[in-house]
């Protein structure tokens, strides 16, 4: 059975625009195993050197491996460094 | 460029612990607190860092968020320069220091001579001594112009020189004078004498009048070519012309060379020994005993100076200088050297020698060598019979007429 769609991701759908100019969910970008970028994030709720927890408007991305660490955050915008092991979304 | 600014700006590294360690830091991603490298220690505490104005508005977010907010570590150049607020010593220091490398850098401690052919360096930089360019001497005060004509009017072979000053360290560059070729006189009035003595055997005139005939034996010095014209009219005078002409004679060489026939050898004992001197501008300081250069009569030292000079190429200069001499002890051994090599060599000296003598013209028909070893020394004895151009230009000198006899 399909999923039911959101309001926000049918309207990205109907304007063939961006999911995450419609719904402000996060957008991860990993790159390497080593270089991860949230964009539209809600904050962190856990920040440790093995877990790093990112907050979004209705999911909770979950980035797991060693060494983790902040390298930059603002409003937006976090970046983090690390050897990045798994993300999953809760 | 992220350090550099972080030192530059007064920054702190603070420890917060607490049951919301993530909710400060989002609050503070929040307030646009630029804070940097975030390490978490455990899921309750973390250390980052932040900018000293920031301070206090995160140590306001930490309460809100329940956490303590500790300062570990002021860094910065501002914090730097507060704490050596109170040290005296230390700023006057590096003052005196910077001072000193200015003082040093407006004097100078190095001066390289372009070398020259005609004039030896040792003269050149006497001249310069003398015009006022020498090891401490104040650069600033350097006149080009001066130095140029103090120089030149000393050493006349040089045409021009010029000193610039790259930090410390004087280049004197300089150009010889062009010697003025001899001015070659083709209406002048030139006879042909004899520049060797020989036998004629051929006799080219294109102009003068032929003093000699083929066969003749002549000396040094004897006419060959005469530059008077006698007129072929009655009572006119004699005229008076360049001589041109080729005389050909055979001549005679004996020449000798020597060489001698063992050689003195360095044997090198594998002995070294460094000793070290400081320079300080032209005064140099010995960290050895200087009575220690007497030798025994068999050991003699090879010395190899090294010079270190306190400076930054191109940049400064500094008086300081360290020298390390290495010594390296040697014998002296008496070879043989073998005879036929060494003849070998001066016969082709003495070839050489011979055509130097002859000219290009000049051409040798028959020619031995003998020789004998005498007292160590090989002589060698080169006897050549060659046909050459022996006709040297001299300037007409007429003689001297005879007091008129009063009757």
């Amino acid at each position: 059975m399909a999923r039911k769609l959101s309001p926000a991701e049918r309207a990205s759908e109907i304007f063939e625009l961006p999911l995450e100019s419609f719904a402000g969910v996060p957008k991860l970008t990993v790159t390497g195993r080593s270089y991860a970028v949230v964009e539209h994030h809600k904050g962190l709720s856990l920040y440790t050197k093995e877990r790093i927890e990112v907050e979004g408007s209705r999911v909770r991305l979950c980035i797991s491996g060693t060494d983790l660490s902040l390298a930059a955050m603002d409003r937006e915008v976090l970046i983090l460094r690390g050897e990045i092991l798994s993300a999953e979304f809760e | 460029m992220a350090v550099l600014t972080e030192w530059l700006c007064a920054s702190a590294r603070v420890r917060v612990q607490g049951a919301n360690v993530a909710g400060l830091l989002n609050a503070c991603a929040r307030q646009n607190l630029n804070f940097r490298r975030p390490e978490p220690e455990d899921e309750f505490a973390c250390t980052f860092t932040l900018r000293r104005s920031d301070l206090e508005k995160a140590q306001m977010l930490a309460v809100r968020s329940g956490c303590t907010f500790e300062v570990l570590e002021m860094r910065g150049a501002p914090v730097a320069l507060r704490r050596l607020r109170k040290r005296f010593a230390l700023p006057a220091l590096a003052l005196l220091c910077a001072f000193a490398l200015l003082w040093s850098f407006l004097h100078i401690w190095e001066i390289d001579v372009q070398s020259a052919q005609r004039v030896e360096e040792a003269e050149i930089r006497a001249a310069l001594d003398r015009a006022g360019v020498r090891i401490g001497s104040f650069w600033p005060a350097f006149s080009n112009a001066q130095i140029q004509s103090a120089v030149l009017q000393e050493l006349p072979q040089l045409s021009w020189l010029a000193v610039n000053v790259n930090g410390s360290h004087a280049t004197v560059s300089l150009r010889e004078r062009v010697e003025v070729p001899e001015v070659y006189d083709e209406k002048a009035d030139v006879c042909l004498t004899a520049s060797k003595a020989g036998v004629i055997t051929e006799l080219r005139v294109l102009q003068g009048n032929a003093a000699v005939k083929v066969g003749q034996t002549v000396l040094p010095g004897e006419m060959l070519v005469s530059c008077e014209m006698p007129s072929s009219f009655e009572k006119a005078p004699t005229r008076l012309v360049h001589a041109k002409a080729q005389v050909f004679a055979r001549t005679w060489y004996n020449l000798s060379a020597c060489a001698p026939l063992e050689r003195e050898n360095k044997d090198y004992t594998g002995r070294e020994r460094r000793r070290f001197a400081f320079e300080i501008g032209n005064q140099r300081i010995n960290l050895y005993n200087v009575a220690d250069n007497s030798r025994n009569l068999r050991t003699e030292y090879d010395t190899l100076s090294k010079e270190y000079r306190l400076a930054v190429r191109e940049v400064f200069t500094t008086p300081l200088a360290l020298v390390v001499e290495t010594r390296r002890e040697f014998t002296r051994n008496t070879v043989a050297v073998d005879a036929n090599a060494v003849y070998r060599t001066l016969e082709a000296q003495l070839l050489q020698r011979l055509q130097q003598e002859i000219g290009a013209d000049g051409t040798v028909t028959a020619q031995s060598f003998s020789a004998e070893e005498r007292d160590g020394y090989l002589y060698v004895t080169l006897h050549a019979e060659c046909v050459e151009d022996i006709a040297r230009e001299e300037l007409y000198a007429p003689e001297p007429m005879p007091p008129a006899q009063e009757e």
